[in-house]
């Protein structure tokens, strides 16, 4: 449904090029959930942004191909882009608040939704209502929608304000948005970040009941690994605008073969587990702009070896869907 | 001093304001040595040299390079002079008004309180005045003079000041390092000197440059009217007023000193808003 | 370890009243009151980590400031090593504040930005009483190794640090005063996955060596549950729960630590039991529901009496305090 392939996406700054995404290589497949995992300014946010073809100057998509339903995207016009985001591939951002717009009812700006993909006209049964009459039957499949993402009361929530709107309803609000126009693909960033432990797991909840009902995909950005563990079948860890493991969520955690996955599940502290000191990963993430083409894991890791400080590493196959990109392995 | 040399670098990436801050240095130049570059006395009244044209004009003299007016005064030397008067108002009452507001927003905003919400009240009762209404109001009231003038320059100019270092103060003291100065049992004066002040003082400093062109156009208006300084003492305004009267056959007695004002002011606000650009970091990172 | 309260709360409420401008109360509008912290009851042993947590809102983090006297309480009392630490006077002040530093969840605001590390060290040594410079630069040449920061960082300013190391520096101005007493608010929360062990870690050598005390507050259990000795659970600024960490985490009674629980995402695979949603939001601190404030989000109600008196904190033998009545029963 989705494949990428050596997608890659730099900054032009001042200080050089920045390669926010470097040759990226994804697959989704229908009803897929992918948990793309990794610390803050690895390149996964600027992922979701260029598959949605959101990436605005200084930013250039300067290779590589994504194919969404046998189309590559990078192919398309602007145009052609706008009429797939929302309407085939929806996006939830981090924070609520900023995503929607703080003037305008709830209800509203989910009903606009549906009429900028022209979703109403077709349902409206081809458009015989007008005014009043068609305006009711809008509301009444916003309700709908609202009912469907747990927003109790949507008669009367309807015309309430964001800021009326506590984190989680209005993240339950924006998937609504999202819901409207029955997108296939549903790009999360962080969804759950900004929200409290209980509400995160009735959001994570939520996206899972649309995922099991509708067959949408998923991508599910974030930097928690038990998040990404417990709510997606497949896992991609990214480090420095790369992705250096992928495979099935058992065969990553259980089975980590980069020595920067292993270090980042011997470095978070788990419940339930014999206390242990934790093992840190030394050192900081390097700055993007200072890559020269080697491992950028290279500095910290501690198995690192000359074949490290080759430039080309590929994503090797260690069996079972399961790829790596290190120099241990090819 | 390595902080300013780096302020003089990155303020020549903005040749506008690099350029402004040349001017306003050149203009602070020519009021500082006005005694020793004037061409002649600004009040020497010479009545058989009345109305001379600048020198380009035929009839020009080069002894009078520009010009001189109805009672024979050379402008170039009243001119000159003149930047004394205008730099010396302006930076006097934005001075004034940066301490008497910024000490006023520097406590409100600390300790809120019934004292914040008295002088936020004034502040406001202050604000509802258009500044040259008011101005003019004074200046009747105490009658013209060089401190009655500053008086009612900063008789309103502390307020923005005040809203200012308020917010700012009140911005900055949500901000953790505060508190742990305050956990350290650091006290207020000291946290709010050593601590908040400097984290400040950059936005003052740019008000304070757009404010100084400003207060010199005040000046300049309040003088025009004869409100302000008086002739034949040399200011800008009085000399255009005195000039308005000779605009069709001596031009050069109201436009010159009219000149000399846009070019200074627009200098300053160049480099004023060079400098905000500079403080903010939103606007440096790229 | 005997224990022996280090610090002991009292009853200790936080109260603000929200301002409301003079036309308002001319409107004759009611002054609204945030019940931050509602009355708790708390001992911290010498020399343990207690950890605290709750959700956004809840009041942890007023909490911790509350008995730093940051944010002194509206009612209640604080005994720090045996002395109440209230009415200080100003050399009482100075001297409890040497005892009982904190450490900030923002590794960017807690900072002064124009401030290098040698000025920001040097006022936390001036708050210990060093005032000579040769001294505390010696001082700081200790220090900054001690917190893993080298001594050629000396003068550089925040901006040029990294997340982690700027909370290393934060770490270090708490040191510098040898408190006894260590709030840490949120302290790894702002920091990437791979740094917040260095940060953990950094944190519990220091104990060991200093003898310290944490009141370690977070809203992250995985964290919670590997640096405390004992749990405290907060809701709505009353303590719901209170155990030592392995009995909260194995044996959960309130209904909402339950939830809590249940609800944090598990990397292991076996560890993932049913998960317990709760309806509904934490409700605001400026109205709290009467009764207990847990009780129109329970799914173990037991009627008119949660939602008219709030329970109390009631301990069993093993010192696991619940408030809560479908639990005491």
């Amino acid at each position: 449904m989705l494949a990428i392939e050596r997608l890659t996406m730099i900054y032009e700054t001042k200080r050089g090029r920045v390669k926010a995404v470097n040759k990226v290589d994804l697959s989704l497949g229908k009803g897929e959930i992918l948990g793309l995992v990794g610390e803050s300014g690895c390149g996964k946010s600027a992922t979701l942004l260029t598959i949605l073809g959101l990436v605005s100057y200084p930013g250039k998509v300067t290779g590589g191909r994504i194919i969404f339903r046998g189309e590559d995207l990078l192919q398309k016009t602007p145009a052609a882009l706008r009429k797939i985001r929302g309407k085939e591939i929806a996006m939830i951002f981090q924070d609520p608040m900023t995503t929607l717009n703080p003037v305008f009812k709830v209800g509203d700006q989910i009903r606009e939704s549906l009429q900028i993909h022209g979703l109403l006209n077709e349902q409206a049964e081809g458009g015989r209502f007008k005014g009043r009459k068609r305006k009711e039957s809008e509301m009444d499949r916003v309700y709908q929608l609202m009912r469907e993402v747990g927003i109790p009361s949507p008669e009367k929530r309807y015309f309430e304000y964001p800021f009326q709107f506590s984190g989680g309803m209005q993240q339950r609000a924006i998937i609504a948005i999202a819901l409207a126009c029955s997108a296939q693909l549903l790009l999360a960033d962080e969804p759950t970040t900004a929200l409290d432990v209980t509400i995160q797991a009735q959001i994570l909840e939520l996206l899972a009941k649309i995922n099991r009902e509708r067959e949408t995909a998923m991508i599910l950005v974030t930097h928690n690994l038990a998040m990404a563990a417990e709510f997606c079948q497949r896992i991609a860890v990214m480090y420095a605008g790369e992705i250096v493991e992928q495979g099935s969520t058992d065969e990553v955690l259980e089975k980590p073969q980069h020595p920067y996955t292993q270090g980042l599940l011997r470095s978070i502290p788990r419940i339930g587990k014999v206390k242990q000191k934790l093992e840190p990963i030394p050192g900081t993430v390097p700055d993007l702009a200072a890559l020269d083409g080697t491992c950028p894991f290279y500095p910290r890791c501690a198995q690192a070896r000359p074949a490290c400080l080759e430039d080309e590493r590929s994503l090797e196959d260690v069996g079972g869907g399961h790829w790596v990109k290190c120099a241990l392995y090819s | 001093m390595y902080r300013s040399v780096e302020f003089l670098t990155e303020l020549k990436g903005n040749p506008a304001a690099f350029i402004g801050l040349l001017v306003l240095l050149f203009y602070i130049g020519m009021a500082v040595f006005a005694p020793i570059i004037s061409p002649h006395s600004p009040v020497r009244v010479h009545l058989d040299e009345r109305l001379l044209p600048p020198f380009w004009l035929p009839g020009g003299t080069l002894s009078h390079l520009l010009g001189t007016d109805v009672l024979g005064m050379d402008l170039l030397s009243r001119i000159i002079y003149g930047a004394r008067i205008s730099l010396t108002v302006g930076f006097l009452s934005v001075g004034i008004s940066v301490i008497f507001g910024g000490i006023l927003g520097l406590l409100a905003g600390y300790f809120r309180g019934i004292f914040d919400e008295i002088i936020c009240r004034v502040a406001d009762l202050l604000l509802a005045f258009p500044f040259l209404i008011f101005a003019i109001g004074i200046m009747a009231f105490m009658g013209p003079g060089f401190v009655n003038l500053i008086l009612a320059l900063t008789f309103k100019g502390w307020v923005e000041f005040f809203r200012l270092v308020r917010g700012e103060v009140m911005a900055e003291k949500t901000k953790e390092y505060v508190e742990a100065a305050n956990a350290l049992g650091v006290s207020h004066l000291r946290t709010i000197l050593g601590e908040i002040l400097p984290n400040i003082i950059h936005s003052v400093t740019v008000l304070g440059t757009l404010r100084l062109g400003y207060m010199i156009i005040m000046e300049a208006s309040l003088s025009f009217l004869g409100l302000g300084i008086q002739p034949p003492t040399p200011a800008w305004g009085s000399m255009i007023n005195a000039g308005r009267d000779y605009m069709m056959n001596a031009w050069w007695i109201a436009t010159l000193p009219g000149i000399a004002l846009l070019i200074l002011v627009l200098c300053i606000n160049l480099f004023g808003e060079g400098l905000r650009d500079l403080s903010d970091p939103r606007l440096k990172r790229n | 370890m005997i224990k022996t309260p280090l610090i002991e709360l009292r009853g200790v409420k936080k109260h603000y009243v929200l301002k409301k401008s003079m036309l308002e109360k001319l409107a004759g509008g009611r002054e609204q009151v945030v019940k931050a912290v509602d009355g708790v009851d708390l001992q911290i042993f010498n020399g343990e980590t207690l950890g605290l947590v709750g959700e956004s809102g809840c009041g942890k983090s007023t909490l911790g400031r509350t008995i730093l006297q940051l944010h002194p309480p509206s009612a209640g009392e604080i005994i720090f090593d045996g002395k109440p630490i209230h009415g200080l006077k100003r050399e009482e002040r100075r001297d409890f504040c040497r005892q009982a530093q904190i450490i900030f969840q923002n590794p960017y605001s807690s900072l002064n930005p124009r401030k290098s590390v040698r000025q920001i060290l040097a006022l936390a040594l001036q708050a210990r009483g060093l005032s000579d410079p040769n001294v505390q630069e010696e001082e700081i040449r200790l220090l900054l190794p001690r917190v893993g920061l080298s001594e050629a960082h000396i003068d550089r300013y925040p901006h040029q640090f990294s997340g982690g190391q700027r909370q290393r520096i934060g770490i270090a101005r708490a040191l510098a005063l040898k408190p006894r007493f260590v709030v840490a608010d949120e302290p790894v929360s702002a920091l990437d996955v791979s740094v917040q062990a260095q940060i953990i870690n950094l944190l519990e050598e220091l104990q060991a060596e200093f003898e310290l005390t944490y009141l370690f507050v977070a809203h992250d259990l995985s964290v919670i549950h590997h640096i405390s000795d004992r749990v405290a659970v907060m809701y709505l600024g009353k303590i719901v729960e209170i155990a030592e960490t392995e009995k909260l985490f194995n044996d959960p009674r309130h209904p909402y630590t339950q939830a809590l629980l249940s609800a944090i995402p598990r990397v292991d695979k076996e560890a993932r039991r049913n998960r317990i949603l709760l309806t509904g939001t934490v409700p605001t601190p400026i109205d709290p529901p009467a009764g207990c404030a847990f009780h129109p989000r329970c799914f173990r109600r037991k009627g008119r009496v949660c939602e008219e008196q709030p329970p109390d904190l009631a301990y069993d033998s093993s010192q696991h305090g619940v408030a809560c009545y479908a639990c005491q029963s």
